[in-house]
């Protein structure tokens, strides 16, 4: 079971945007896989259903906390109306940051991508977070999110282009280099050629 | 090249989540390696994914694995925590259930038996306390309700008392039959004693209530 226990965080902490909440979050989904181990029919993959166990329990969390008020799905979306009056063709593609391989490693672009989803509202996150990393289809996010199909479709465009469009504007050039440290990781640009 | 609209954009989103059906999968496939903005599309949508999962793996890999392990503990503790209560309440349980299997049965002639003895115990209290004792197994059915501890000398020992034509001599109860005395003590009060006689009658044996 320990071996789930860093991808249960990250799908947490994607949904939470909080470590010890997240760390909360781990804790209760393990206690209940433990609890109702029984009942799981293998239906799904072990995997999938824990997801689903993490995910309603943030869900839940989101609903109880205060500080979660945002992810009561009113579709007020804090980048929608940007997005909205914003062209496609402001949207700058992904590849002009780079080498994707090399992006992968770049801390700088991992750390870009998490503060984006910070900067989205719960709802595109949610699904960001659970199409991206858990790999929900649209029926199971829309029955998680209690919203139809159509509008899970809609929140997950606008929220990868948010991604997209925050991820340009803040990376927008294309670093000539990358150097990686002892480990093999890489530690970002070093040098820059802004566009 | 074909201009892409919202609509297509977000049916080649579907696409790359593999939410579309068999034909369109096809017929997309087919449109996009001769549409260059098309592929785009496609690439970003794979690479802002591979930067999400690679991005979500970093962040995970900054919390310290003992955090991690103080967590088990704590799940290892709340699971015992719960072992311990589901055994405790299955014991609980059992208890309980042989309990209510034990007296079950046992209800309706319990019942029926303290209603028959509150009514006597009425009627005897409106026609005057008790006062004798007597040893034996005898026990009277009065205010006071003293036992008679002499079953078999009770009888006989004591007066008869001069009965008048409102008394109830005999008593009906449980397929048994009994009689009832009046016994008057030396100071005067009068104590009435119900005399019940058991089933079979090779026993010569009585007793009251």
């Amino acid at each position: 079971m320990q071996r789930y226990q860093r991808k249960v965080y990250s799908v947490a902490f994607g949904l939470l945007r909080n470590q010890e909440d997240a760390l909360d979050v781990v804790q209760e989904s393990f206690i209940k896989v433990h609890r109702y181990l029984a009942n799981f029919e293998g239906n799904s993959s072990f995997y999938t259903w824990l997801y689903r166990i993490v995910t309603n329990l943030c869900i839940d969390h989101m609903r109880k906390n205060k500080r979660y008020k945002a992810f009561e799905f009113d579709d007020s979306l804090r980048h929608d109306e940007k997005a909205d009056s914003a062209s496609d063709a402001d949207i700058r593609p992904l590849s002009g940051l780079g080498d994707p391989a090399q992006m992968l490693h770049r801390r700088e672009i991992l750390d870009a991508f998490q503060n984006g989803l910070a900067c989205l509202s719960d709802k595109h996150r949610a699904v960001i977070v659970m199409r991206e990393l858990e790999g929900f289809s649209y029926e199971e996010m829309a029955k998680a999110m209690g919203c139809s199909k159509g509008t899970i479709m809609s929140r997950l465009f606008h929220a990868r282009r948010n991604m997209q469009r925050h991820l340009t504007e803040r990376l927008g050039y294309m670093p000539s280099e990358v150097v990686s440290d002892s480990d093999g990781e890489s530690l970002g640009a070093v040098e820059a050629v802004m566009p | 090249m074909r201009e892409l609209d919202h609509e297509r954009v977000t049916k080649l989103h579907a696409y790359f989540d593999g939410e579309v059906s068999a034909a369109e999968r096809q017929q997309i496939e087919a449109e996009v390696g001769a549409d260059e903005q098309a592929s785009s599309v496609l690439a970003d949508l794979k690479l802002l994914r591979g930067v999400a999962v690679a991005s979500f793996d970093a962040e995970a890999a900054r919390v310290p694995e003992a955090r991690f392990e103080q967590i088990w503990d704590e799940i290892d503790r709340t699971l015992e925590r719960d072992r311990r209560l589901q055994r405790a309440a299955e014991t609980n349980v059992s208890v309980w259930s042989r309990v209510v299997a034990f007296v079950r049965p046992r209800w309706v002639p319990a019942v029926a038996l303290a209603g028959v003895a509150a009514a006597l115990t009425l009627y005897v209290t409106q026609d005057g306390g008790p006062d004798e004792r007597s040893s034996g197994a005898a026990v009277v059915a009065s205010k006071e309700a003293q036992a008679l501890t002499d079953v078999s000398a009770a009888p006989a020992a004591v007066e008869l008392p001069i009965q008048n034509e409102a008394e109830i001599e005999r008593i009906e109860f449980g397929g048994r039959s009994g009689r009832i005395d009046q016994i008057h003590g030396k100071n005067g009060k009068t104590t009435t004693v119900i005399w019940f006689t058991e089933d079979d009658p090779t026993e010569n044996s009585e007793r009251s209530l």
